[in-house]
Order: C-alpha cells, then sequence, then structure tokens
C-alpha cells in the first residue's frame, strides 16, 4: 500500500500517512524506539523518511484551518510538546511531530481513513502504510505460541471473552501492549536492549520492567526480567552493596569510622578520574599522611573518589580484632552529610545497616568459613560445569546449596543411557521377567518425564535415550521428541533396542545430527 | 607499541603483554575485537577483569594450543594431552575460578571446557558434604529442606 502522498504546496514534503482511524497506528510505530534507541537495528527500521522528510503527521481531529496548513516551526513545537504529553506516546528523536487539525472532524462528518476526502483543499490525497521490519519479527515470534493461539481462537469466536484484545497486522495487542510470543529470541533481545542499552544503563528490576512494561506483555514477564537481572555481571558488580562491603571490608575494618567523606562526583569529578582499569578495586593513596584517604572506586557505569579524614590520625587495627567498637557510638549521620550521590547514598545506608549489628554478626560468621568462590562464579560457567556430569551427579548437586538446588535444571545435555535398571533388563530372559521389564520400563518412562517436566534449559544441546522401551510408550517418546525439537537439540540419540551397544550401533539405532533449527 | 603481527593484551592490574596474534585470536573475544576493527591489533588491548597472573597463564595455554595447531608434529596431540593435565593440576581452587571466569569472558572454548571438567572430576563420585567442603560451599538448607529435595529426586541419590 504504498501510495506516494502528493506533492502540492511547499514541493519539498513527502507526504505518507499512517491510517488515521487508528491511532494506534502512531503509538505502535513509536514503540520501537525505546528511549531514543532502535530496539535492534534491523527491527527499528523507522527512519523519520518513513514519513516525511523530517516529520510525523498526526491528525488530532480539533478544529483548525487546514487550508493554511504549512509547516511552522514555532506553532509546530508547541503542539509537539502538547501532544507528547500524552501519555504512552513517546518522542520520536528527530523527528518533528507535526500537528494537523481538522474542522471537518469537528463538524462531526465521517471520515474514513482521516485524510482521504473530499476536502477539495488539495494537500493530501493519499496515504501510505509503512510496516516497518520489526513487524514481521514480532509476529514471527507467535508462531508455536499457544496461549496467542488462544487468545486469537476466543477473538475469533467469543471477542466478549478478551476484552481490550486486538489482532491487526499480525500483531496481538492488549490496549496498547504488544504481545510478544515464545518464539525465537525476541523477549530476551528486547529486556537485553532495555536493560543493558546505554540508555538502560543497567537499572534494577523495577526500572527494567516498568520500562519493558510500557510497551509489551507476555506471562510471567516480571519473574523474566528479575532474572535477567539476576544473572547480568555487570549489575552485580554495580550493586551498591558491593560498594558497601568494600568499604567495610578495606576502610572501617582497618581505620573505623570516618568523621567525613568527602566524594569528588559534583563538580569535576569525572576530569580528576582517569582510571583505565573499569573493575572494581580499591586503590589507597597516601594512607593517613593527611590523615585522610583517597580512595578510588571503578564500577562500570560510574566512578567516584572517596576522601575519608578522620580527626585524629585513624586507629590501625587489625582486620580480624573485633571492630564493633568503632562502629557503636559513632553516629554515621555526620559522615552522609557530604555525599551527594544517591547511590552512594544507598551505598552507606547500607553500611548504616552493616554497623547498626545486623550485618556485623553477618561479618564475623563470614569470617570464620573461607569464601564460598564456587558459587560466585557466573551461573552459565556452573551450568557449563554440571553438564560435564552424568545427570545423576548433576541432579545430585541440588542439595548443596540453595543457589545449585536448580542448576542442573538448566543444563544443555540430557543423557537418559545411564540407567541402573537397563543392564539388568537386557540380561533378563523372555516371557517369565516380562512383568519385571514393564514395571522397569514405566518407571524410566516417569523419570524421563519428570526431568523433562523440571527442565529450564532453553535451548537443548544433547538428548540421549538408551532403553528397551516398546510400543506402549509411544506418546510418551513422542512427547520426549516434541519437547527436545521445541528447544533446537543439536545431537539426539534415541536407541529403544536396550541392548549395550555403546560404539557400535545396531540397525535398530536412531541417532541423527544436525545443526540447530530454524 | 607491538609490531606487526603482535598484540598487546593489559591486564587489568596494568601488566602488558605481548603476545603473536594467532595465540591471542584463540580467545573469540579478542578475535572479533581484532576482526572488527583494526586500531585493536595496533593499540593495546584491555582485558578488564583479568589480572596480569591470570592472563599469563591464559597466554601460556594459549601459545601452547596455537603452535599445535600450527604445527602438529612437534606438538602431538599426546603432547597436549600431557601439557593439559599438567596445566589443571597445577591451579589452586582460586586461579582455577579466576581461569573459568577469564576464559568466559574471553570464550577461550578449549580452555574453558578443559577446566570445567577439572572442576566436573572434582564433584564426580564424591558425597554432598564433600563437595561442600572441597568448595567452601555452605549449606543453606535446614534439614527439612534437604529432605524435600531429595524426596524430589529420589533416582539421583
Amino acid at each position: 500500500m504504498g501510495l506516494e502522498g502528493e506533492e502540492e504546496g511547499s514541493g519539498e514534503v513527502t507526504l505518507q500517512q499512517l491510517p488515521l482511524h487508528q491511532k494506534g497506528g502512531l503509538e505502535i510505530l513509536a514503540m520501537p524506539l525505546i528511549g531514543g534507541q532502535p530496539v535492534d537495528s534491523s527491527v527499528g527500521t523507522i527512519h523519520p523518511g518513513n514519513f516525511y522528510d523530517n516529520g510525523i503527521l498526526v491528525d488530532t481531529g480539533q478544529k483548525s484551518d487546514i487550508q493554511n496548513f504549512h509547516w511552522r516551526k514555532k506553532r509546530e513545537e508547541k503542539k509537539t510538546r502538547e501532544f507528547t504529553s500524552q501519555p504512552r506516546i513517546p518522542r520520536l528523536p528527530k523527528m518533528e511531530f507535526l500537528m494537523f487539525q481538522d474542522d471537518q472532524h469537528k463538524s462531526g462528518r465521517e471520515t474514513e481513513g482521516g485524510l482521504e476526502k473530499d476536502s477539495g483543499k488539495g494537500e493530501f490525497h493519499g496515504f501510505s502504510m509503512v510496516r516497518p521490519s520489526w513487524i514481521s519479527k514480532v509476529s514471527r515470534c507467535y508462531n508455536g505460541d499457544n496461549q496467542f493461539k488462544d487468545t486469537l481462537t476466543s477473538l475469533a469466536i467469543q471477542p466478549d471473552l478478551v476484552p481490550y484484545y486486538n489482532y491487526q497486522q499480525g500483531i496481538l495487542t492488549n490496549k496498547w501492549w504488544i504481545y510478544v510470543g515464545v518464539m525465537g529470541q525476541l523477549r530476551n533481545k528486547l529486556i537485553s536492549c532495555i536493560h543493558e542499552s546505554s540508555i538502560g544503563g543497567h537499572s534494577g528490576n523495577m526500572g527494567t520492567y516498568q520500562r519493558l512494561e510500557n510497551y509489551f506483555f507476555y506471562p510471567s514477564m516480571k519473574k523474566v526480567v528479575q532474572q535477567w537481572i539476576q544473572n547480568c555481571d555487570v549489575s552485580k558488580r554495580n550493586k551498591s552493596e558491593n560498594l558497601a562491603t568494600s568499604f567495610f571490608d578495606n576502610v572501617n575494618k582497618l581505620h573505623g569510622l570516618p568523621l567525613s567523606i568527602v566524594t569528588d562526583r559534583d563538580k569535576e569529578g569525572d576530569q580528576e578520574e582517569k582510571a583505565d582499569s573499569r573493575t572494581n578495586s580499591i586503590e589507597m593513596d597516601e594512607p593517613r599522611q593527611k590523615r585522610g584517604i583517597l580512595i578510588k572506586l571503578n564500577f562500570e557505569y560510574f566512578r567516584l573518589s572517596l576522601r575519608f579524614t578522620w580527626t585524629t590520625a585513624p586507629p590501625l587495627v587489625p582486620p580480624s580484632s573485633s571492630s564493633k567498637a568503632f562502629w557503636g557510638p559513632l553516629s554515621l549521620e555526620r559522615s552522609l552529610i557530604s555525599c551527594q550521590r544517591v547511590k552512594l547514598r544507598k551505598a552507606l545506608s547500607l553500611m548504616g545497616k552493616i554497623a547498626s549489628g545486623f550485618g556485623l554478626r553477618k561479618c564475623s560468621k563470614r569470617e570464620q568459613l573461607p569464601d564460598d568462590h564456587i558459587s560466585q562464579l557466573p551461573h552459565e560457567i556452573l551450568v557449563h560445569i554440571l553438564s560435564f556430569l552424568t545427570l545423576k551427579e548433576a541432579a545430585r548437586t541440588s542439595v548443596l546449596s540453595k543457589l545449585w538446588k536448580n542448576l542442573w535444571t538448566y543444563s544443555v545435555r540430557l543423557d537418559f543411557s545411564d540407567y541402573s535398571a537397563s543392564k539388568r533388563i537386557a540380561s533378563l530372559k523372555a516371557a517369565q521377567y516380562k512383568s519385571l521389564r514393564e514395571r522397569e520400563r514405566c518407571k524410566f518412562v516417569e523419570w524421563v518425564n519428570k526431568v523433562l517436566q523440571s527442565h529450564k534449559a532453553l535451548a537443548l544441546d544433547e538428548f540421549r535415550v538408551h532403553f528397551d522401551l516398546k510400543r506402549s510408550s509411544k506418546e510418551a517418546i513422542n512427547q520426549w521428541l516434541q519437547f527436545v525439537s521445541a528447544r533446537k537439540v543439536q545431537r539426539l540419540e534415541v536407541d529403544l533396542s536396550g541392548h549395550d551397544n555403546f560404539g557400535c550401533p545396531s540397525p535398530k539405532t536412531y541417532a541423527f545430527r544436525y545443526g540447530p533449527l530454524g | 607499541m607491538a609490531s606487526k603481527g603482535n598484540l598487546t593484551l593489559k591486564s587489568c592490574n596494568g601488566k602488558e603483554f605481548i603476545v603473536e596474534e594467532k595465540v591471542a585470536v584463540m580467545s573469540t573475544t579478542i578475535k572479533n575485537m581484532v576482526d572488527v576493527d583494526d586500531s585493536f591489533a595496533q593499540g593495546v588491548i584491555p582485558i578488564i577483569g583479568v589480572d596480569g597472573k591470570i592472563l599469563a597463564k591464559l597466554i601460556e595455554y594459549c601459545k601452547e594450543h596455537a603452535e599445535a595447531d600450527e604445527d602438529e608434529e612437534v606438538k602431538s596431540e599426546e603432547y597436549l594431552k600431557k601439557f593439559d593435565e599438567k596445566f589443571v593440576d597445577e591451579l589452586n581452587l582460586n586461579d582455577l575460578y579466576d581461569l573459568l571466569k577469564a576464559s568466559n569472558y574471553l570464550e577461550i572454548t578449549k580452555l574453558l571446557n578443559l577446566l570445567c571438567q577439572k572442576v566436573a572430576s572434582m564433584i564426580k563420585g564424591k558425597k554432598p558434604e564433600e563437595i561442600r567442603r572441597i568448595f567452601n560451599i555452605k549449606n543453606d538448607f535446614t534439614p527439612e529442606e534437604e529432605e524435600e529435595i531429595n524426596r524430589q529426586n529420589p533416582w539421583a541419590f
């Protein structure tokens, strides 16, 4: 539908126009530009040129004179503000919103499609619809999404059941929120865009969620966001708790609580800081010479130097001795006065909490036990480690601690070939053990089902089943295969013969390898 | 400044290492950096979050493997296997963790697999208490919770 707008009056204007009867059109178009950044370079291909040279035309249906419709900067700007002050319509960067007002709307004439009408004034005759590539991306992610299917069915049969839902141009919306399907990585991509882009700035759970929630929805979105952020390495490092802990470990335990803390954040702070290593490190300069300690903190997203001063030379206390004495009488309030940054304040209030005894106990406890470094490794590495273990051994790690409880369910390898009963069964002689065999088969199927049920990995590298199964478990096997193909398994081995034939596949073995689907 | 074909890697505590390009590009991350932008190849590549000691170990590993890839006769598979074994055996736990993190970040898949295998072999065939003791994992379950997990996956225990 690419009708070129007719150019009349000012010759440099190419007009393209959204279907005006659906105001939602603009909102949808505005959406991928979250915080001024396209969701994905290939998704957000809305260039100003898609509309006209430098703006979008919006019909507000208000009274005005269409005839004297010119591109007047001042007027536009004022109205743009009005327009963008409406909720849910983020302003597109580098684009001007042109308000166009139409008296004929006001007079109540039905004008389907807004501008295309007998206005006779000849400014606008046609419009074309823009269909950015991200729309097809969104509609592609509906493939195989059950909720989408259900909603669509109800929408067709009983629209009352699903109020506010709308299906247009291959996109399912609820009011103005776009539904994001399970297929592909779109859900993850969105979160990563919002969370990790320079504008997202690794904001916390709520910040990220709220930004996402402005435009999109899908079941248990909040949880997914939370998990994402939990696994985000950068966020973890930037947590104010870390700042507090490092402060606590490096300053307080050694020198007691300073009387004042001065930060350089406010005026020329950033110029002073030219640290090149961007890790979370604390360096101490000129210790105690000026009765102060300069501490430089480098985080991925913010850096700051702090100067701690003590009225007298700071007491030197060996780290592990009871630091309680230095905490007790001093009030943290005093040192908070000079801190300006919210983040810093947050960190310090946390230090306050630590100081108020709650944390002290925790700290002394930690000193008794050496640090649990392995649990601090990124989860992806831990999962990778588990994938080198057999399923049984991996599952056994679930009792180690809370962190490990569910780790094994993310393993990318599922190997059901190591089953204690399989050898026993294979050696059994035909008919007389039939019942026992049948029982073991049931147990095996149950086992696999249970593991698959609790499995959480989104992709699988390997899936192996070696067991003597017969037609009776046909359905279960089909389900397994569905499960693994949905997770794009790369290596699938199903051997239902029940013989121990590692290395020399019998004709009954079905092992096929193929690259990732899709 | 590195001469042509060499890259300079800088650890987070400021130590610089000059390595051959073929060694450095064992790391997919560095390879991508160099491929995308030539300026990296000339200047110094900062390796964030990896200190000099660990970086030296990484380079030692990459060097052996890069040379083996190039010339199979001098460094045979057997030699490499022995080297790998020795390499992981000499590591203490903390170095192991640091190397794991670094190889994950730098995407040195071979090394990552080797190290993961090593940790897996430390877990293999051990009772939960033993594993906790080896890795200093603190058991934060109540006995009831532990019982519950055992009940959930009886096949594993």
